[in-house]
């Protein structure tokens, strides 16, 4: 553990100190003594910082808070001007020589653990920890290679400075959850140097990932953190991992039906409102308008941890423990997510009893629209909407809008039995009809006459009414 | 009984039939052509073997012609009375089908329906164009059985109500070649249709989505076509600039826009069309927004070469804004300036001494217009063929003087309410070509005017002299004897007219179209010399005219063999004239009936019934609605008959038989 863990140790801090100040000979060489004291101070508060990060880039206010201790901001302050100052050839090729070590390390990291494996099994969270160790490292080598641009096309300064998308983007290239916090880190405080977010968050993941075991809800370590919408809660926060807390619900509790409990009697409520209610019943002190309020959350002044939940089934993609985890929002998207994914579909639609349901808000969804699939395509699909009909024409050549529109509007009925009236009215009029039309025209006198036609149509006046 | 034959034979010995065809090819004359195939048995075939386009009046006729002419490639049944399907199917079934049948016309054959359509696109494989324009029935169905044939180029739709996007994706995905197509008020059609139609129909060239209720999207896939050229949107007021925008890009190859009425495009949406397409031919952007800004008109001059029609009705124009059209539009032949504010002759001097020319310049309503103006384009515009001065009240007969001596071109004469008077007429006398005129409200001409129209303007096709209530019978017998080809004629309200005035026109063998409201000197005996003179007469208006009666009805049903639309509202007729008037009449397919006073429900009833199935518009009292059958209304409506209830109160003659 030891032998594995030292070197990465080394290299963290050397990175943080490092990309802190952005290149150190610089540093020295125009403000050494307040660069020195920079990195003395950064490295005290180093602890403090470790405090707050599990916040730092959801609460951008706290976050500026621990910046602004003075200490901190002398580096940041250095680090701004550095880069307005005229490059530096020997300041370029220290860098670059910090980054090919840098390299080398990250290659060591590697061969470690394949000796590792050779040797004897490992557990799979040691492993995920040295990988991630390793994107860790990337990243840093990555900001690194863009400052050092940077430097050389002082032009571009700013806009690299201002402007996320570039680092974003590498971030997300790379696919580690450090370039992902990275990234939702800046788009909350822009005006910050990158360089100094990089180094929070490698902080950050250092902290939890060796740290860890200290305190009772753990941020559980996410290799992909893919973000989709998702039908449960639509989850498009991007929350950074362990920025929040996971509470777990036990099945009995989701399917309670009620959430709410007297105190003195033990009866259920599904709202609280309506346990106040009840508790009046049960004295005078639950009358006042304090007992009467709806409890407020003394959160406003403090920051509260964010709460996300987890599904109780092992396995679930909602469950914390899966390796794509994406957490519940609300106790009420876990109550939904649960019966639709993991309880029997009880509720039928009466209509077209086909559909099936869990939760009974979705068979009253789908009752409202069921039956209204009067879009026909001449390959058998129905469709609900006019539009979906006309792309699904359009995707494929030869199928084309079925014939049946104005019938199926008219009458009502059930869909099947729409189609075979209007089947049987085409069988029953086709066959008989030219011979009708015949029929007609046999009986018309003018018909049989082809020598008067003549005089009939040109001269008109000599036919007779 | 056996030399009848010989003659013709012994022609026909001389004649070959390929000799005949080539006669045939010189003769374009239908009058003549109909003497040509009367002359024997051995000329029909002929004639049968030449034609190649036919026009059918009468239904009981269809299957015979079809028979006849084999060789037909354009057929017309839009004149058709009581056409419906099964007459339609018997007729293609006795044929033995139209193998090389390219066009139909089916415009406002209300009876036919999708089992019609589905048997003409059966019998006719080669089917390219079909017009089923005004067919109000027409829907989703008709168009799936129009989608059937394959090859089609050319669709005309407008006002085919029901048709929504599905049978427009049916037509889409069935007729992939189509070229042209006209969707002109077919008001369920959206955004979702066109989208589709422009994804499958990648051929299309021209597309009328007039009055639809489509926004800025149908544009965006519209402007995806890339063989488009001319695309027309009058009044679609939820298209605006930024749908415009889409056609910036470019990618079609658009030659004539048209944008009158479109509410909500400004100068901006126009000036993007026009950045995007270098080559526009036409732009009509009548009524749609009231300022010509500079950057419009400098950018007219990137199509200096190319742009031919501007029409710019309703537009605040200025002296500098038309002189800037006139310096850049090079190739510029036609203008519309109708309701233009702010022109005045210096406007028009600007634009004409660059632009000589212009070909018709349309002025209607410009109402601050002098002389001055019509010298300034007489002594420029030496081609002009079309003038359009409507409501020009200030100009007189200076001004026609020079039009008349420096633009002998003219075909068209516009000069409604204008107060010109015979002397003007006088001067435009050198204009031989005329073929319409419209006088319109000049109460100042008189029958010396209509003299000089008479010896001048041969070729005349179209006159107008609605309320000239100087002219009477004389001024008529000089334009029955000099203009031979006269077509359609207006002289409602010219109250000095007698029955003498129309025994002069009956003179008119060509006359297709008479209206003669109000004359109330007008008996039944002027109304029999029509009927019997004027043969090809097809539409008739003789409302108000106060002394015609059932004799006059009498000789119309017996001569008027043709009569499709006719206006008898307020003569004093009675139920015997109206049904035999319905009853005879084959081609009568338009009628109005307001205010018969002495026509009874039972006249009414029995003459509706008399009309069998030909009516397809009828314009009637709508006290009348719940005294006629449910029956006979059901009937009517059966057969595609459109009744129009009217609510006119006549304050002094109320109907005569809702008082019995």
């Amino acid at each position: 553990m030891d032998h594995v863990q030292r070197p990465t140790f080394e290299a963290s801090f050397s990175m943080s100190n490092q990309s802190a100040n952005i290149n150190p000979n610089q540093l020295f060489t125009q403000f050494g003594a307040k660069s020195l004291s920079g990195g003395a101070g950064s490295g005290q508060s180093f602890h403090k910082y470790s405090q707050n990060l599990d916040f730092s880039s959801i609460w951008p206010y706290d976050f500026e808070q621990v910046v602004k201790t003075p200490d901190q901001v002398a580096p940041f302050a250095n680090n701004q001007m550095g880069q307005t100052v005229d490059w530096d050839p020997r300041a370029m090729l220290s860098k670059l020589f910090f980054i090919d070590q840098k390299i080398h390390q990250v290659q060591d990291i590697i061969h470690s653990t394949i000796d590792i494996e050779g040797q004897f099994s490992i557990q799979p969270n040691e492993l995920a920890v040295k990988q991630q160790l390793v994107t860790t490292d990337l990243t840093c080598i990555i900001s690194q290679l863009i400052s050092t641009v940077g430097n050389l096309l002082p032009s571009i300064n700013d806009t690299l400075l201002s402007n996320i998308s570039p680092v974003g983007k590498i971030g997300n290239t790379v696919g580690s959850p450090s370039s992902f916090a990275l990234n939702g880190t800046l788009q909350q405080n822009e005006d910050f140097s990158l360089e100094k977010n990089v180094v929070m968050q490698h902080r950050d993941l250092i902290r939890s990932s060796t740290d860890s075991g200290d305190e009772g809800i753990k941020p559980v370590p996410v290799k992909n953190h893919d973000v989709k919408v998702h039908k449960d809660c639509v989850d498009r926060e991007n929350l950074p991992l362990g920025s929040y807390e996971v509470l777990e619900l036990k099945k009995e509790e989701i399917l309670a039906p009620h959430t709410h409990f007297c105190s003195i009697c033990k009866k259920g409520f599904k709202r609280s409102a309506n346990l106040r209610m009840h508790m009046r019943g049960h004295g005078d002190e639950y009358k006042t308008p304090a007992a009467l309020a709806k409890p407020r959350n003394e959160a406003s002044s403090e920051p509260v941890l964010i709460k996300r939940y987890s599904c109780p089934v092992v396995g679930c993609k909602r469950n914390r423990e899966h390796e794509k985890f994406q957490p519940l929002k609300t106790i009420l998207c876990v109550k939904n997510h649960y019966k639709r994914s993991h309880c029997d579909k009880s509720y039928t639609c009466s209509r077209c009893n086909t559909k099936k349901f869990s939760v009974l808000a979705d068979l009253k969804t789908h009752e409202k629209h069921c039956g209204c699939d009067r879009w026909l395509c001449s390959c058998g699909t129905l469709f609900s909407r006019k539009d979906k009909l006309l792309g699904h024409v359009n995707l494929f050549p030869g199928h084309n809008p079925a014939s049946s529109m104005g019938d199926v509007k008219a009458s009502g009925g059930t869909d099947q039995g729409r189609k075979i009236e209007m089947i049987t009215e085409i069988d029953s009029l086709e066959p008989n009809f030219p011979g009708n039309s015949v029929d007609d025209v046999d009986d018309d006198p003018c018909y049989f006459f082809p020598l008067n036609f003549d005089s009939f149509k040109f001269e008109g006046l000599n036919d007779s009414p | 009984m056996m030399r009848t034959p010989q003659p013709p034979d012994l022609i026909m010995a001389v004649l070959s039939v390929d000799l005949l065809v080539q006669i045939l090819d010189r003769l374009p004359d239908s009058g003549d052509r109909k003497s040509f195939r009367l002359v024997s048995r051995g000329f029909l075939s002929a004639e049968a073997l030449h034609r190649r386009a036919l026009r059918v009046l009468r239904r009981e006729f269809l299957p015979f012609l079809l028979r006849r002419y084999f060789a037909l490639e354009s057929l017309d049944l839009s004149a058709c009375p009581a056409l419906d399907d099964t007459a339609l199917a018997a007729a293609l079934h006795t044929a033995g089908g139209c193998q090389g049948l390219k066009a139909v016309c089916l415009a406002r054959a209300t009876g036919i329906r999708w089992r019609g359509v589905e048997v003409l696109v059966a019998a006719c494989p080669r089917l390219e164009v079909v017009d089923l324009s005004h067919c109000v029935g027409i829907g989703d169905r008709e168009a799936a059985a129009l989608a059937a044939a394959g090859g089609l180029r050319e669709l005309r739709l407008d006002k085919c109500l029901g048709i929504t996007d599905v049978g427009l994706a049916k037509l889409a995905v069935g007729c992939a070649v189509l070229e042209r197509l006209g969707i002109k008020w077919c008001m369920e059609i959206s955004d979702l249709g066109i989208d589709l139609l422009s994804k499958k129909c990648r051929d299309l060239k021209v597309l009328d989505i007039s009055y639809l209720k489509v926004t800025n999207f149908c544009l965006q896939s519209v402007s995806c076509l890339e063989k488009l050229e001319d695309l027309t949107m009058a009044g679609c007021s939820q298209i605006n600039d930024e749908g415009l925008r889409f056609l910036n890009n470019g990618s079609n190859s658009l030659r004539s826009i048209d944008v009158s009425r479109c509410n909500n495009v400004s100068t901006w949406g126009l000036v993007s069309v026009i950045e995007g397409h270098k080559c526009l031919q036409k732009i009509v952007a009548g009524d749609c927004f009231p300022e010509l800004v500079p950057l419009f008109l400098t950018k007219l001059s990137g199509l200096r070469d190319t742009l031919n029609v501007l029409k710019l009705d309703g537009f605040q124009v200025s002296a500098t804004s038309l002189q800037i059209i006139g310096v850049h539009c090079k190739n510029l032949g036609e203008i519309g300036l109708g309701k233009c504010r702010g022109m005045t002759d210096e406007c028009i001097s600007e634009l004409v001494t660059y632009r000589a020319d212009l070909r018709t310049i349309d002025l209607t309503c410009c109402h601050s217009l002098t002389d001055n103006a019509l010298v300034t384009i007489a002594d420029h515009c030496k081609k002009l063929t079309c003038l359009l001065l409507e409501s020009c009240s200030l100009i007189t007969e200076k001004g026609l003087d020079h039009i008349g001596t420096c633009c002998t071109d003219l075909k068209k004469v516009d000069l409604t309410d204008c107060a010109v008077n015979d002397t003007a007429l006088r001067c435009l006398s050198p204009c031989l070509e005329l073929m319409v005129l419209k006088l319109g409200l000049c109460p100042s001409i008189s029958d010396k005017g209509l003299v000089h129209i008479g010896s001048n303007f041969r070729k005349i096709l179209e006159l107008d002299l609605y309320r000239c209530t100087g002219i009477a019978d004389g001024g008529l017998a000089a334009i029955a004897a000099g203009c031979k080809s006269l077509k359609k004629l207006n002289v409602c309200y010219c109250v000095r007219i007698t029955d003498q005035g129309l025994k002069h026109l009956s003179f008119l063998e060509e006359l297709s179209d008479l209206e003669m409201r109000g004359l109330v000197h007008v008996t039944s005996a002027g109304i029999t010399a029509i009927a019997v003179g004027c043969k090809s007469l097809v539409e008739l208006d003789m409302k108000r005219c106060y002394s015609v009666d059932d004799a006059g009805l009498w000789a119309l049903s017996r001569c008027s063999e043709k009569l499709r639309q006719i206006n008898i509202s307020y003569c004093p007729v009675t139920g015997v004239g109206l049904c035999k008037l319905l009853g005879s009449l084959r081609c009568l397919q338009d009628a109005k009936l307001v205010h018969l006073t002495r026509v009874s429900v039972e006249g009414y009833e029995i003459a509706l019934r008399a009309s069998w199935d030909r009516l397809k518009k009828l314009k009637l009292l709508s006290g009348l609605r719940h005294f006629l059958s449910p029956g006979l209304l059901q009937m009517l409506r059966a057969r595609g008959c459109r009744i129009r209830w009217v609510d006119k109160p006549e304050s002094f003659c109320l109907p005569f038989s809702l008082l019995l």
